[in-house]
């Protein structure tokens, strides 16, 4: 950096004791003599040189910025198009990369909902339970990890989860619909819906069912 | 290259400098043994400070460039 600045100095200084030759040379305004006209080649002279360092000078610093990574590199093509356009695009990639991650995962809910009985979500405590476990668990592939469609979300105590997830599998689809078939029919036929009680699971349950169907 | 070429201006603003102190006596607008006048007084000036900063600025270009090689190797 020291040799940019003292080279944009020393320029500098250039330009300014060539103008000032110049100027002094104008300002006489005696008739041309010697002394006068090579003090003006001369003052000219070191001005467009100087103007000429300037401007070596401060080509030279940007690119040493640009090396270093200070400054962006030039507009240019590139692969996948320009550094600007690049930027920009990753921004606005990102932003739509969210909201088809967002349709998808309100696309597979609500086909989720659709393959089970409509009445199924409000089923009692146990059924709330085992819906915000499989909330918490998405299905897990060979190796053990969560499968989640769209970009991987990674989730607070995955190991936990997985864990859980591990513990609920031995009960069957079956025996689960068998019950909730149980614990619904009493429900149709009344009519109106039990009041929730104050059981903090039950409404995260709720919260989390609420949330499915306002998609 | 463009650093060079920088170089190279600063070099030229030196010579110049020197021209600027010299060229009164070189093209003999100033007599040896008399007064001097304006002219002579401002070239004079203007290129022993244009000389001096181009000196200085030569050695700081150098050591800076010295300084960045150490640097790089280090």
């Amino acid at each position: 950096m020291i040799r940019y600045l003292s080279g944009l100095l020393v320029c500098g200084l250039g330009l300014f004791g060539g103008g000032w030759l110049i100027v002094v040379v104008v300002l006489v305004r005696g008739t041309p003599t010697i002394a006068s006209l090579a003090s003006l080649g001369t003052g000219a002279g070191i001005a467009l040189v100087s103007a000429v360092g300037v401007a070596c000078w401060s080509v030279a610093w940007r690119q040493r910025m640009r090396r270093d990574g200070v400054l962006a590199a030039p507009p240019g093509p590139v692969a996948g198009g320009t550094h600007d356009a690049a930027a920009g695009r990753s921004h606005r990639a990102l932003r739509r990369d969210m909201r088809h991650a967002a349709r998808a995962t309100r696309r597979t809910s609500r086909r989720d909902g659709a393959a089970r009985p409509r009445g199924a979500r409000r089923d009692g405590d146990e059924s709330g339970a085992a819906r915000r476990d499989e909330l918490a668990c998405p299905p897990a592939d060979e190796d053990g990890q969560p499968v989640i469609p769209g970009p991987r979300i990674p989730l607070a105590a995955e190991t936990g989860s997985a864990a859980r997830c591990e513990a609920a599998e031995p009960e069957r689809p079956g025996a689960v619909l068998t019950e909730l078939r149980g614990l619904l029919e009493p429900l149709l036929t009344t009519g109106p819906m039990p009041a929730l009680d104050s059981d903090p699971d039950d409404a995260t349950a709720w919260e989390l069912l609420g949330e499915e169907e306002s998609w | 290259m463009v650093s060079r070429a920088g170089t190279g201006v600063i070099a030229i603003l030196f010579l110049a400098g020197l021209w600027l102190v010299a060229a009164p006596f070189a093209l003999r607008f100033q007599p040896p043994h008399a007064g001097w006048g304006g002219a002579t007084k401002a070239d004079v000036t203007t290129g022993a400070l244009l000389a001096a900063a181009g000196f200085g600025g030569l050695f700081a270009v150098l050591a800076g460039q010295v300084r960045e090689m150490y640097s790089d190797t280090s």
